[in-house]
């Protein structure tokens, strides 16, 4: 759903070969470098709306434990943080909060919108929901699951690291091209699907692993 | 005669301190990305719109504490003053000193029984 | 409880107050209807006059009835309230209804007999349209103030895909804003005496004390709380709504949402009240199982809350210590049911599957390891100088202000009260356990923490009963309202067959009744009302919860403190937003 405020590619798609052949070599290092930097130290925000807030901080806890990762630096407020996890139902009591949140996010900031609920209102079609916060929000992530399991987050916070490492970001709003350009997002389940074809004998659930 | 301490150290010293402090403050103020959204210059209160200023009349405990805290710190520096005299003042300086910490604990004292240092009101149950 | 020697409560009630009609119930819980000038009289006799009084209001809330057939009874309403009384001493529940007609009606209020209705009341009005006179500030409570319509009328739409598609433009957003903004005249507060002027500071929606979003508007002298107002909603989530859209099998799935750590023990709320419109008798292999599971489930949630409680009291280790536990819990819960926090997995009848080969030694191992960990966080956490001088003398409330607001659970039992539904009310073979029901007389936060570190030692000695007590036999009744039913008797004749597919496409059809299906779950008394017209849909389905309640007391537990005592009292309390707002 194409339903957010500002539009993040304001650059024409190109690939990542074309990207670094328009720019210097030494500024596309330069920039490369920042990227490597942001994509190891994503800081999120403390901001849990629901049950999918347990598993957030489940994450963060030594089992699964996203410090690995760099990002188990959780910062209260919004200026200090990178990453808005919307972990939980979007209540539309609570959508001009979290709007007003995210617009208090410096940049760079992103979005990972976490479990059923966030992505699409989940199970939850009611009058007080919003179904799904790309409605109000761009979101760089979709993370499905209800509420998805630990390293199912991790794995939607490694995508969107490995995006954030492509990135391309203006060094200075003062000087040089704005704008910024990423490369496409992969679609897991495409991805995921010869694998999961190939599974035809599953583990019975009467026996325990 | 000693030799005059050269001055020019301190003034590179001063102007390197000067030039670092305005490259960090320069290069973070032009670096980085901006956007400026409705909400990002209001305050950050949970999300939410406050109510009321920060600047208002707080009460007189604060400025208690202020007061007493400058009290003492000046009975402090006194102290320090006769301590650095203190072995040309000898004992009758040490005896005046004496009265003048014994009177300020005693002031202590009863700031301590009035009630006078107790942060927290104690609460009672009101139903 | 010496219930037996008590005189008939009804005989007395319809001498004191000839109008009222007494309507037999399946639950056996007393009923009568009274009309709305008799109500409030009635509700006060209830809670003085009577013997042994009715002094705990467990829930107040309303039913459309426009739509309402089969209804069994007589009594032309609209809309009828639906008041819930407790009597410790009786151990009994008492059920008052008060007809209303018309399309928006007003009652009296009952906020002067037990002050505690104000929320409740205010929940109804939000959620109805009912006015009640006397009522101190009648605004709603779950929906912003800004909503048109009431919810749980029959004619507001249900489903968000109904209403006009949700948008967030800019000036929406600001008279949005504008309106969560507090204002202090609205509830009766000064904005300063004549020598200082009070802060007014909002705790939340976003805060990471306030455990999800809460918002809890301050009034503040210095750091020190005037008064306070919690502000609720922002988690409603329609449960109650969805109830009456869904059958009665595919709402187990949501009762798991309403207390989110507590998984299964809210499918046994609900389960409670279902199996006793239908008359399941549960299996008792079933029954251990899901004493267990719920046992499991109990020591989950208190191990989230110990771990939260303690790092919002500065320690920052004990939570990862706590969350580590919980994993080796997930273990059991992941292997038996599958899933790890929403389970989904009792049944109309019993539940879903039998335990899987191996569940015995993962249980063993969870048994083994938990009684050290216990012992640690006694060591790091409940005798440690900072924790303890930070949550005792915090947050104190007497045994009689806990039972007039509505205080259950273990924070009932930290006052000294050695109430709990498990003993005196038992369901699911929980009488043939041998537990305690742990105490503390102090009252305050230390207290209540306590009580759920007791719990937690006595939930282990439950879940080694059912370890070794296992019975062998059926995992899900045979009746035939017991939802899916089991498969080896559908592929035999075509009877069972047929029940099988309308049960599962169609629904599983209770027959017309109304029942309260209360258990005690892992944060109180928490407890499904359902009302069934013969369908396979639930005509109203009323959760009440025990953090509603709890969230009403926090201007009494912490007017007076500073604002990390606020902090001590909210994590004492172990709330969870989806169980205040569901």
């Amino acid at each position: 759903m194409n339903w957010w405020a500002e539009q993040p590619n304001t650059i024409p798609a190109r690939s990542v070969e074309e990207e670094n052949v328009r720019r210097s070599v030494i500024l596309s290092r330069l920039q490369d470098l920042l990227s490597w930097g942001r994509k190891n130290s994503m800081w999120p925000f403390n901001f849990g709306l629901s049950c999918c807030y347990v598993e957030m901080a489940s994450s963060l806890t030594s089992k699964w434990d996203i410090a690995r990762f760099g990002a188990e630096v959780i910062r209260g407020t919004p200026r200090e943080a990178d990453l808005l996890v919307v972990a939980g139902t979007v209540f539309i009591k609570m959508a001009p909060i979290i709007k007003q949140l995210y617009e208090q996010m410096m940049e760079p900031r992103w979005v990972i919108s976490m479990g059923s609920c966030a992505n699409s209102g989940g199970m939850f079609d009611v009058y007080s929901v919003v179904q799904g916060v790309d409605t109000f929000l761009p979101v760089d992530v979709y993370v499905q699951g209800c509420p998805p399991r630990p390293d199912s987050l991790m794995e939607g916070l490694l995508l969107l690291r490995d995006a954030v490492g492509s990135e391309r970001r203006p060094l200075s709003w003062v000087v040089g091209p704005q704008g910024t350009w990423r490369p496409p997002m992969p679609d897991l389940r495409d991805a995921h699907r010869p694998a999961r074809t190939s599974l035809t004998v599953l583990r019975s659930p009467d026996e325990v692993k | 005669m000693t030799h005059p301490i050269p001055i020019w150290p301190l003034a590179l010293y001063f102007v390197l301190v000067v030039g670092l402090v305005a490259a960090m403050l320069g290069l973070s103020y032009v670096l980085g990305q901006r956007h400026r959204e409705r909400a990002t210059a209001r305050f950050y209160e949970g999300g939410i719109e406050s109510e009321g200023s920060a600047r208002v009349r707080l009460s007189p405990r604060f400025y208690l504490v202020a007061m007493f805290f400058v009290i003492f710190d000046l009975e402090a520096v006194f102290l320090f003053s006769w301590a650095v005299a203190a072995r040309e003042l000898g004992w009758p300086g040490y005896c005046e000193v004496a009265v003048f910490a014994g009177l300020l604990a005693a002031a202590l004292v009863y700031l301590w029984r009035v009630g006078a240092l107790d942060w927290a009101i104690v609460r009672r149950h009101t139903d | 409880m010496i219930a037996a020697a008590m005189p008939p409560v009804l005989d007395q009630v319809k001498e004191r107050f000839p109008d009222v009609t007494v309507q037999p119930v399946l639950d056996a819980i007393p009923t009568v209807w009274a009309s709305a000038a008799t109500t409030h009289e009635l509700l006060r006799y209830l809670k003085h006059d009577v013997e042994a009084p009715y002094r705990f209001l467990y829930d107040l809330s309303a039913i459309d009835e426009r739509l309402h057939r089969n209804r069994g009874n007589g009594v032309r309403s609209d809309f009828t309230i639906v008041y819930h009384l407790l009597s410790y001493d009786r151990n009994e529940f008492f059920r008052v209804k008060t007809p209303l007609e018309g399309e928006y009606p007003t009652t009296r209020s009952i906020t002067d007999v037990w002050p505690m209705a104000n929320w409740y009341e205010r929940e109804v009005w939000d959620m109805f349209g009912i006015r009640f006179e006397g009522h101190p500030h009648l605004v709603r409570i779950l929906m912003p103030r800004w909503w048109e319509g009431h919810p749980l009328r029959k004619e507001h739409p249900s489903r968000g895909t109904e209403m006009p598609r949700f948008t967030l433009p800019d000036d929406k957003m600001d008279s949005q804003q504008g309106q969560l903004r507090f204002r202090p005249e609205d509830w009766g507060m000064a904005s300063g005496t004549e020598d200082r002027d009070f802060m007014f500071l909002n705790v939340g929606p976003q805060h990471p004390g306030t455990h999800g979003v809460l918002r809890i508007a301050l009034q503040l002298d210095g750091e020190t709380i005037v008064d306070c107002v919690p502000d609720i909603g922002y988690h409603h989530r329609a449960t109650e709504k969805m109830g009456e859209r869904q059958t009665w099998h595919t709402f187990i799935p949501y009762t798991d949402r309403v207390d989110y750590l507590g998984g299964v023990v809210n499918e046994m709320a609900y389960l409670a009240a279902v199996e006793k419109m239908a008359g399941i008798t549960i299996p008792p292999r079933a029954q251990v199982i899901r004493v267990m599971l719920m046992e499991v489930f109990r020591i989950m949630s208190h191990l989230v809350w110990y771990g939260t409680f303690s790092q919002d009291m500065g320690q920052l280790s004990p939570v990862f210590f706590t969350f580590n536990d919980r994993e080796v819990g997930y273990q059991i819960i992941e292997a038996i049911t599958g899933f790890r926090m929403h389970p989904a997995w009792f049944r109309i009848g019993g539940t879903a599957m039998d335990l899987p080969n191996g569940w015995d030694r993962l249980v063993r191992e969870f048994l083994d390891y938990m009684p050290k960990r216990l012992a640690e966080y006694d060591r790091e956490i409940m005798r440690n100088g900072i924790f303890r001088a930070r949550t005792m003398g915090i947050g104190e409330c007497t045994r009689e202000q806990a039972i007039e607001w509505g205080m259950t659970g273990p924070n009932l039992r930290a006052t000294g009260f050695a109430w709990d539904f498990r003993k005196a009310q038992p369901y699911s073979g929980y009488e043939q356990f041998e537990f305690d029901v742990p105490i503390s007389k102090r009252g305050d936060c230390y207290g209540r923490a306590e009580v759920r570190v007791e719990e937690m030692r006595q939930s282990l000695r439950i879940i080694e009963q059912c370890l070794k007590n296992m019975p062998p036999g059926p995992y899900k009744s045979d009746h035939p309202l017991a939802t899916p039913p089991v498969k080896p008797r559908t592929m035999h004749d075509i009877e069972t067959l047929i029940t099988h597919f309308l049960g599962v496409s169609w629904g599983t059809p209770i027959p017309p009744c109304e029942v309260l299906g209360n258990i005690e779950a892992t944060k109180g008394a928490n407890g499904y009302y359902l009302v069934s017209d013969g369908s396979t849909v639930a005509y109203r389905t009323r959760i009440r919860t025990p953090s509603f309640a709890h969230m009403q007391m926090l201007p009494l537990l912490a007017n007076g403190g500073m604002v990390p005592d606020l902090l001590a009292v909210l994590g004492a309390m172990d709330f969870v937003l989806a169980d205040v707002d569901r």
